[in-house]
């Protein structure tokens, strides 16, 4: 099972990210985010989790 | 004896409802006309638990989740919220799950916005979540895994979230990403905020593990997933599996040895077992049920389609053979969830082509009608649940479904309106918080209403809660019923001389305060 993993930065495009991990029938994609918590990781992100994937989406939080 | 991982939840779920999983719902209001701890206490009882304080029978997810951690080794068990504080003082772990943390599905979201006062389950889970016993053990370092379906509800709680200081959040099937998760978290190592579990990490039956305690009511899985591919369900974005019946017969080998005599078979559409498509197989159906009498006195489904119904007893009479292999003295009525959804066929179109299936969908009323037909005739009582509210509707959509409602009323049934809350393929649409609340929506509120009332006290009194043992129950509910029939005058009443307007107006004030308040955003 192929996996995608991408810092989320400034001038990422997520649903970018997210679309062509769907195109390239990914099985996991592992989005880490600088943030000072998990809820904030996630609401950062939010609007993205609203949304149904094939592949396994992981978030993670670098401090 | 202490375990390294504590799996649990609040009462409103750690409870048998006493032996009769309707009144579960209950838990998805907020008291009307009672105390809160009567309330509590008539839909969420306090479950037998050992000397450990492990219930007897505990829900069927957290059930699996326990057989997962326990087949890898892992010292897990499922304790009741009140045994917690001498079992947190040595875990490293706690495992919560609910279907409704926030009370942000249907029907709990509907009794919120109706009353304006918050369902029990909210209350209920946010006062476990701010047990002493469990803010101790967070300080002292415990590792606090959410899951279940309702995990979603945390995206729109990101303050609740932080102030009970979860982890780790994972949505979906969690069969093959948990054992790492929870050995990540014993070891002390780094968690991810979230997991979202997608359609190619969703387990084999052989990664499913049986259950290692009795479930609450003899619940039992047979499949998972649904063909039928309903846009707004997210079961339908799994696979279909179906369990061999010697799995299943394990898991009531287990429910039995409890001293369990009930049991729900639970399916999206029990009629599809061992279906191939939406074609049935009666062998598989005959045996199944067959089977469960085996060890169950009584026996409940959890879900099944209109359409299947029509189906099965059209062409393989199988409705009047299960119904034959489970009436006896035990048993002369089957209780059913099912979903009738909407009466607008154009609606039906877009939001589920596959629910009339093999029928064409413009048939849809024809059905629904059969097939509650059929269901009156041999003693299966639907709780029928519709959406209003979809994304799209129209007055004429609801029309319909009023039209449908006049059809349906001789059959015996339960009918609850529901709003639309986004999920499946339609996560990304606007949830319905009664903000666009038009006259001929409460007409279909009155309608379900009386059709519930009516129809309710028959089931209630006649079926439901037969029995000398059940007469505390029924004391109470007949207290509840008269108590309901006079609200509900005096809210027609109301709408009669222009509540309606006023009700609207109040909606529209309060839609953004509801969307604070449950979506928290």
């Amino acid at each position: 099972m192929s996996s995608i993993e991408v810092l989320v930065e400034d001038g990422v495009d997520v649903g970018r990210v997210l679309r062509e991990a769907r195109l390239s029938r990914a099985g996991r994609v592992v989005l880490k985010v600088r943030a000072q918590d998990a809820p904030s990781a996630v609401e950062r992100l939010r609007e993205h989790l609203s949304d149904t994937y094939p592949f396994t989406l992981i978030v993670e939080v670098v401090r | 004896m202490s375990f390294d991982v504590v799996i649990t939840t609040d009462r409103s779920m750690m409870t048998n409802h006493h032996g009769k999983e309707f009144i579960g719902f209950f838990t998805t209001a907020p008291p009307v006309g009672l105390p809160e701890s009567v309330w509590m206490w008539l839909s969420a009882p306090k479950p037998r638990v050992d000397r450990l304080g492990r219930p007897v029978e505990a829900p069927y997810g957290l059930r699996k989740v326990e057989a997962k951690l326990l087949e890898a080794g892992i010292n897990a068990a499922i304790v009741d919220p009140d045994h917690l504080g001498r079992h947190l003082r040595h875990a490293k772990v706690l495992m919560v799950g609910h279907h409704d943390y926030f009370a942000m599905n249907s029907p709990s979201v509907v009794w919120w916005a109706v009353t304006g006062q918050e369902p029990v389950n909210r209350r209920s889970f946010l006062r476990l979540m701010r047990r002493p016993e469990i803010r101790e053990a967070k300080r002292r370092g415990l590792r606090i895994i959410a899951g279940g379906p309702a995990a979603w509800q945390w995206l729109w709680n990101l303050d609740y979230w932080r102030e009970f200081g979860v982890d780790t959040v994972v949505d979906g099937e969690a069969e093959r990403v948990i054992v790492d998760l929870v050995s990540r978290a014993l070891n002390g190592g780094e968690l991810p905020a979230y997991v979202y579990v997608g359609f190619e990490d969703a387990p084999t039956i052989e990664e499913i593990p049986v259950i290692r305690g009795a479930s609450v009511n003899g619940f039992v899985e047979v499949m998972r997933g649904c063909p039928r591919r309903c846009r707004f369900c997210p079961v339908t974005l799994r696979p279909v599996r179906y369990y061999p019946l010697e799995k299943i017969e394990q898991e009531m080998r287990v429910n039995a040895a409890a001293g369990l005599r009930h049991g729900v078979l639970h399916a999206e559409d029990i009629l599809l077992y061992g279906a191939r498509g939406i074609e049935p197989n009666p062998d598989a159906l005959l045996r199944l049920h067959t089977l469960a009498k085996k060890y169950y006195r009584s026996v409940a489904w959890s879900h099944v389609t209109l359409a299947g119904v029509k189906y099965a007893q059209e062409k393989y009479k199988l409705i009047t053979r299960i119904t034959e292999i489970l009436y006896d003295d035990h048993q002369d009525w089957l209780g059913v969830q099912v979903g009738l959804e909407t009466g607008s066929v154009r609606l039906a179109k877009m939001i589920m082509p596959g629910k009339a299936a093999p029928y064409p969908v413009e048939k849809w009323h024809d059905v629904v009608e059969d097939a509650l037909s059929i269901m009156h005739e041999h003693r299966i009582v639907p709780a029928l649940t519709l959406i209003l509210g979809t994304p799209e509707e129209r007055e004429e959509d609801l029309q319909q479904t009023l039209e449908l409602l006049d059809r349906i009323k001789d059959y015996r049934s339960l009918v609850v309106p529901m709003f639309f809350v986004p999920l499946g393929y339609m996560k990304d649409k606007r949830a319905f918080l009664m903000d666009r609340l038009s006259p001929l929506h409460a007409e279909i509120m009155r309608k379900c209403m009386w059709h519930t009332l009516n129809w309710g006290k028959e089931i209630t009194f006649k079926m439901y809660l037969r029995g000398p043992s059940r007469l505390p129950m029924r004391l109470v509910m007949r207290a509840f019923f008269a108590y309901v029939e006079r609200k509900a005058r005096e809210i027609e009443e109301w709408l009669r001389s222009g509540g309606l307007a006023e009700l609207q107006h109040a909606a529209e004030e309060k839609r953004a305060a509801l969307a604070t308040a449950i979506y928290r955003a």
